[in-house]
């Protein structure tokens, strides 16, 4: 039998300690497979990643994706993955706001790759990504009401739902 | 000419101004806009460009995404785990058991769940031979740009057995559904390892003898090729460009031996093949040797494939346990990722990310193209191989 779950080529303990060391209390660290998962503050989330880019044990290089999660209760989230081509370090960046107020800041200024993908999470989710260089929607119309992958936006009985 | 962006179509984009410039002799010329597709055949799919010309120069380059957006992400939160196995091979739809591999091995990621020997190995052989589907579906189109056509006649004959042997499989050509949580659907029908083997010599074959002489002593082929849409590594590695294009940058980078999953670290064969031009012709030879390298994988899978079940037993009713998980293949266009939360209550995924390679891919796109002349944006863009499912899913 093999076990599905992805396996660290490093050592990914060794790794948390010490981004946990270097990041201080600015953010929470903590490990989910072979991930690196830094929980940070949205004020402190571009100090983070390029700290995260130029620190040697993790130089993460390679922009990977950037996901929106609605948690359903009014925060929503917005979680950037990357890795490194040189350390085989993979971090998973994660940062939270609120429904109402619905602003993170972006990463293009760090990775180039965050553009398009931050704009598909603004299309979807309608988080807004501060400085972005290009905000606007990505695959719907600037008239399509509301952004439909938040738990709020129901979509039509006959299509996505199945009857 | 018209300058307001409503006669352009850019939703919402700012409005493009046309100033005079000044050419090398003197003349002035004014800037041209060009619209590319969607229903362009070289845009593979409807994909639209927005092109700034001036004189044969491309100025700037804005591609119009979403006439294919399908709410992929939406449909996984609105179906079950099971359900969403189908969905997610439509999203890049010329290597669809690539796809499943990332959607299933997220959900078993979550769940714990061990799968069976004989099913990791049978699911390395699909996921290579979707691999030589998707690059031969490549190779062919892209002959096609770059005006040599019979290589897309001669891509599609070894395509077509593939299939074949797909549907003897899963019967199915296209949307396979071959996938599940614990294993795969079913074990191979009796005789078709063999048929299997006495493909990958006449593949082999093909690829050194066919392909290599239709293109590599193809003068035409060379000069649109060589030199053209260059990236560098470290621009490759900022715009989160993966796979076979990163490779040909010259970045060593494969997720089958870099984030090693299912079986792959047991293989000796797993050898990335890089180039380090950075140009189209670069990234040719780099499909061109992983079909090759394939080849090898699934030999070295058939010799050593260990018998028993190809299904984990999981009761009839199986239950994600709540937690979360990013499970990455090494798709055929590049890094294919499946981010799943599960909330441990509800029998459909509380959110399911599809990372498509060709979208991200496509990124560098605008970078490429600036100040490249109008007759290479074919060439540059398909050498990128984007499917406009995986982009707009």
């Amino acid at each position: 039998m093999v076990l599905s779950p992805p396996r660290s080529a490093i050592d990914i303990v060794a790794l948390a300690q010490h981004v946990r060391a270097a990041v201080g209390d600015r953010a929470v660290v903590s490990v989910l497979h072979d991930l690196v998962v830094i929980d940070v503050p949205r004020e402190g989330l571009v100090d983070v990643a390029r700290l995260v880019r130029d620190d040697p044990a993790t130089r993460c290089d390679l922009y990977s994706v950037n996901a929106g999660v609605d948690t359903g209760t009014g925060e929503m989230r917005s979680v950037t993955f990357v890795g490194g081509t040189t350390t085989h370090a993979f971090v998973m960046l994660r940062t939270s706001c609120s429904v109402e107020d619905p602003h993170v800041p972006t990463l293009s200024g760090v990775w180039e790759g965050a553009n398009w993908c931050e704009r598909e999470t603004y299309d979807m989710f309608g988080i807004e990504f501060d400085d972005h260089p290009d905000l606007r929607r990505i695959f719907l119309e600037e008239s399509f009401p509301g952004h439909p992958l938040r738990k709020s936006f129901l979509p039509p009985r006959s299509d996505a739902r199945g009857g | 000419m018209t300058t307001d962006t409503e006669t352009l179509g850019i939703r919402g984009g700012t409005p493009i101004e046309l100033p005079t410039i000044e050419t090398d002799d003197g003349l002035e010329t004014e800037e041209l806009i060009l619209n590319m597709g969607p229903q362009h055949p070289s845009t593979h799919g409807v994909l639209r460009l927005v092109l700034k010309l001036s004189g044969e120069k491309v100025v700037e380059c804005v591609p119009v995404m979403g006439y294919l957006h399908r709410g992929l992400e939406k449909i996984f939160e609105w179906r079950t785990y099971h359900q969403g196995i189908r969905y997610a091979d439509q999203a890049d739809y010329v290597s669809n058991m690539l796809n499943e591999h990332a959607y299933t091995g997220a959900m078993e990621a979550i769940g714990g769940i061990e799968v069976p020997r004989r099913a990791e190995y049978l699911r390395v052989i699909v996921d290579e031979l979707s691999r030589c589907a998707s690059h031969l579906v490549w190779l062919g189109t892209f002959g096609l740009d770059v005006g040599a056509t019979t290589p897309v006649l001669w891509c599609f004959r070894d395509r077509e057995e593939i299939l074949d042997m797909f549907e003897e499989i899963c019967g199915s050509r296209m949307n396979f559904n071959y996938y599940r949580p614990g294993g795969l659907l079913y074990d191979f029908p009796p005789g078709l390892l063999g048929k299997l083997g006495r493909f990958l010599d006449r593949f082999e074959k093909h690829i050194d003898q066919d392909y290599v002489t239709l293109l590599d002593q193809n003068e035409i082929f060379l000069e649109r090729t060589m030199g053209v849409g260059v990236i560098p590594p470290d621009i490759a590695k900022a715009y989160g460009v993966t796979g076979p294009m990163l490779r040909g940058s010259g970045v060593d980078w494969d997720l089958r031996r870099d984030r090693p999953y299912s079986i792959y670290p047991e293989l000796t064969t797993v050898k990335p093949v890089v180039a380090s031009e950075g140009d189209a012709y670069a990234r040719y030879r780099v499909r061109l040797g992983e079909m090759r390298l394939a080849i090898q994988i699934v030999r070295e899978c058939i010799d050593k494939l260990p018998g028993g079940s190809v299904r984990a037993r999981l009761g009839h009713v199986w239950k994600c346990p709540p937690g979360e998980s990013y499970y990455t293949v090494e798709g055929a266009k590049g890094e294919t990722g499946v981010y799943m939360i599960s909330d441990g209550r509800s029998p459909n995924p509380f959110r399911a990310k599809y990372r498509g390679p060709s979208f991200v891919n496509l990124q560098i796109l605008p970078w490429l193209l600036r100040g490249r002349l109008v007759g290479d944006v074919v060439a540059i863009l398909g050498s990128i191989d984007i499917v406009l499912g995986d982009v707009d899913r």
